[in-house]
C-alpha cells in the first residue's frame, strides 16, 4: 500500500521539508543496512581479534584506531550494526506480535476486559523504559533473545495503546456497522475492515520503536546487561571506551557513539517523514 | 390488510436506552431511568411496497430502522421478515438470515471501507453467504449489478477505491452492496439526505426501479417529505418514539388527521408566493425524551390539546380506509 504511494510521488517527496527529512533518514538507514549485511566484506579486520598495538590513534591502517586490547574500532563499529539491528528487529517483532493482536481484540470486544487489560498496559507504560528493561534483563540474564525480550516488554504497551485507541474509533465507523449488516463474522470484520485501517499508523510506530529499541539496547549493553563480550556491540564499546576518556583516547567513545546517534536519527527522520506521508488527513490534501 | 402477504411485520417494537446515572443513585432508585427512543411501534410492509417513516430529528426513526434488522438489539417486540422470526435468531443463524434484509446508510462517504476496492466491497456479501461458486462467477454478478446501478464502465469501477468516487457514485455502490444478496427487505436510513439535489433524484429513481425489479419491501426513513412522497406508497409519521399516523401517501398529503402531521404538512414550502395559508405552528420545544409528558406525547405542543389528552394512550386507531391516527379527537 505505502510503497505504491511512495513510488508514485518521489518528485513530490523531494519538494517539501518532510520529504527531504524522509529521504535523509532513508539514506542513513540504507548505509547502516549495507554495513550490517556486508560487514565481513567491509571490515578490514576481524572484530574479535587483536589486530595491532593497543590504543592506536586513528590512522591509515586503523581508520578509527584500536582499543585497549588492540581490536580495530572501525571493524567493531561495522559489525556492531549487526547486533543493533538484530536485537532491535527481534524486540520490535515480539512487541508488535503481542501488542497489535491484543490491541485489536481487546479494543473490539471492549467492556470490562478492555478496562482490565488497559490498566495493566498503562501501568507497564508508566515505568521508565530503560529501568524496566534493566529489571527484566537482570532477571533473564545475558544473551540475544533475553535482551530482545526485555526490550520487547517495554514496547508492547506502545503498540497496544496505539492500536486499541484506533480500533475503538474505527469500530463505530459506518463501514464496520455495514460489515455487520451484511453478516460478516467478527474475525472477518477485524481482519478485513479494521486491521487495514489501523495498519498505516502501526508502520510509523514500528519505525519509531526500532530507533528507541536500539537506544535501549545500547543502554543495557553499556550497563553490562547486554551481549557477552567480545561480541561487537556499540553500547559495550562505549562503556569500555569511557574508562579511557581521561587519557584523551577520544576515538574509543566518539565512533560507537556516533554510530548510535546516526542510526537513531535515521530511524526517527524516516518515521517522522513516513508519518507525514501516511497520515490520511495530510494525504487527502495532496 | 392481511398479514400473510406482508414481507415485514413488526409488532410492539421497543427500544429503551438506559441512562447513565451515578451508582449511588442507581442503588436507591428501583426503576432505572431510560430514554424511550422507540416505544411500542407496529408496522408492516408488503413486497414491492415502500413505507416512509418521517419525523423530525430525535424522533427515533433511525433507531426503528436499525432495531428492525437487529443492528441494535431491540428491548422488546416481535419482528418477522419473510416469515422468519428475527427476534428468536441468535449468533450464526442471525448472521445467515442477514442476506434477506439489508440497510443503506445515510453517509455514503463513511459506509465503505476505504481500504477495500468497491468491487470487493460489493462482492463480500456473496462470499459471506456463499452465493456463487468461485471468484469469476461472483465478479460477473458484481459487474452485472454495477451496470444496473449505472456504474459504467463496470469493469473500470470494479478496481476503484471509495476515495476515487463521488458521493452519488458511492451511494450507488452502497445500494449495489445492499441488493446483491437478493434481499426481501431494505432499510434506507436517510439514504439521500447527504446527496446534492441533482444527484438525489437520480438515486431516488434508482431505488424506485430496483424496488420494482426485486419486489422489495422498503422502509424509507427520511425527514424530507418530498422524497417520501416520491417513493413511498404509505407513510408513517413518528413523534418522540411513537407512530402518530399511518396512511397511504396520497391520503396523508390530502387529509392529514393528526395535529402533528398537519403541522408537518404546513411546513412544506409551496412554490407560489401568492398563496397564503393559515399555518398551525407547534408551541414550544420538543420535550426531553428522558422526561416525557404523560398521556399524549404531543399534547404539550399541540394547538388542539385538551384536558383528556393527559390520560389517553397514543393508540393507533383506524379512521377508515386504512388511515390510522393516534389522535381520537380529530376525525
Amino acid at each position: 500500500m505505502f510503497s505504491e504511494k511512495i513510488g508514485k510521488n518521489i518528485k513530490q517527496l523531494v519538494g517539501d521539508s518532510s520529504g527531504i527529512m524522509f529521504l535523509v533518514g532513508l539514506f542513513l538507514l540504507i548505509i547502516f543496512v549495507v554495513m550490517a549485511v556486508f560487514a565481513p566484506y567491509l571490515a578490514p579486520y576481524s572484530p574479535i581479534k587483536p589486530t595491532g598495538a593497543p590504543l592506536l590513534h586513528p590512522q591509515a591502517s586503523h581508520l578509527m584506531g584500536t582499543d585497549n586490547l588492540g581490536y580495530d574500532v572501525f571493524s567493531r563499529v561495522i559489525f556492531g550494526s549487526r547486533m543493533a539491528f538484530s536485537i532491535a528487529a527481534i524486540a520490535t517483532v515480539i512487541a508488535a506480535a503481542v501488542g497489535i493482536p491484543t490491541g485489536l481484540i481487546v479494543g473490539y470486544i471492549g467492556g470490562k476486559l478492555d478496562s482490565v487489560i488497559t490498566m495493566i498496559m498503562d501501568s507497564v507504560y508508566t515505568f521508565p523504559g530503560l529501568i524496566l528493561a534493566i529489571a527484566i534483563a537482570a532477571m533473564l540474564g545475558q544473551g540475544l533473545i533475553n535482551i530482545s525480550l526485555s526490550i520487547a516488554v517495554v514496547y508492547i504497551p506502545t503498540y497496544y495503546r496505539v492500536i486499541r485507541s484506533q480500533v475503538v474509533t474505527i469500530k463505530s465507523e459506518l463501514y464496520v456497522e455495514g460489515a455487520r449488516a451484511i453478516g460478516a463474522k467478527s474475525p472477518t470484520i477485524l481482519s478485513k475492515y479494521i486491521l487495514p485501517n489501523v495498519l498505516p499508523s502501526t508502520i510509523v510506530v514500528l519505525s519509531m520503536n526500532i530507533a528507541d529499541a536500539i537506544m535501549t539496547e545500547a543502554g543495557l549493553s553499556f550497563l553490562g546487561l547486554g551481549i557477552a563480550p567480545p561480541t561487537p556491540d556499540w553500547g559495550y564499546d562505549l562503556s569500555k571506551g569511557q574508562q579511557f576518556i581521561l587519557q584523551n583516547d577520544w576515538w574509543l567513545v566518539v565512533f560507537p557513539g556516533l554510530a548510535i546517534i546516526l542510526i537513531v536519527l535515521g530511524f526517527s527522520m524516516f518515521s517522522e517523514g513516513l508519518n507525514e506521508y501516511l497520515n490520511p488527513n495530510i494525504g487527502e490534501k495532496r | 390488510m392481511s398479514k400473510t402477504e406482508s414481507v415485514v411485520v413488526v409488532n410492539n417494537l421497543k427500544k429503551y436506552f438506559p441512562l447513565k446515572i451515578p451508582w449511588l443513585e442507581a442503588l436507591r432508585k428501583k426503576e432505572k431511568p431510560t430514554v424511550k427512543a422507540v416505544d411500542n411501534i407496529s408496522f408492516d410492509i408488503k413486497s414491492n411496497e415502500a413505507l416512509g417513516l418521517v419525523g423530525e430529528s430525535g424522533s427515533g426513526k433511525t433507531t426503528v430502522g436499525r432495531s428492525t434488522i437487529r443492528l441494535i438489539e431491540p428491548t422488546n417486540g416481535s419482528i418477522k421478515i419473510h416469515n422468519q422470526d428475527i427476534m428468536s435468531l441468535k449468533g450464526e443463524s442471525l448472521r445467515r438470515a442477514r442476506k434477506n434484509f439489508q440497510i443503506i446508510f445515510q453517509d455514503p462517504m463513511a459506509s465503505l471501507n476505504p481500504y477495500m476496492s468497491i468491487g470487493k466491497s460489493v462482492m463480500h456479501p456473496l462470499e459471506i453467504h456463499n452465493i456463487g461458486s468461485n471468484f469469476k462467477e461472483r465478479k460477473e454478478m458484481v459487474l452485472e449489478l454495477f451496470d444496473k446501478v449505472n456504474l459504467k464502465p463496470s469493469k473500470e469501477f470494479f478496481n476503484r477505491f471509495p476515495r476515487q468516487l463521488s458521493g452519488g457514485q458511492r451511494q450507488r455502490v452502497v445500494i449495489a452492496r445492499a441488493i446483491i444478496t437478493n434481499p426481501k427487505f431494505i432499510v434506507s436510513d436517510e439514504a439521500t439526505a447527504m446527496l446534492d439535489v441533482s444527484v438525489r433524484s437520480q438515486v431516488l429513481k434508482l431505488m424506485l426501479r430496483l424496488k420494482d425489479e426485486y419486489k422489495l419491501a422498503f422502509l424509507f426513513i427520511t425527514h424530507d417529505l418530498a422524497s417520501a412522497k416520491y417513493i413511498c406508497e404509505r407513510i408513517a409519521v413518528m413523534y418522540l418514539g411513537k407512530i402518530v399516523e399511518v396512511a397511504s401517501t396520497r391520503e396523508l398529503f390530502e387529509h392529514p388527521l393528526h395535529p402533528y402531521t398537519k403541522i408537518l404538512m404546513g411546513a412544506i414550502p409551496i412554490p407560489d408566493p401568492t398563496i397564503k395559508r393559515n399555518k398551525i405552528m407547534p408551541k414550544g420545544e420538543i420535550p426531553s425524551p428522558t422526561n416525557m409528558p404523560k398521556g399524549c406525547r404531543f399534547r404539550t405542543r399541540c394547538p388542539y390539546a385538551k384536558k383528556e389528552c393527559e390520560d389517553m394512550d397514543m393508540e393507533l386507531t383506524d379512521m377508515g380506509s386504512n388511515h390510522l391516527s393516534a389522535c381520537p379527537f380529530i376525525k
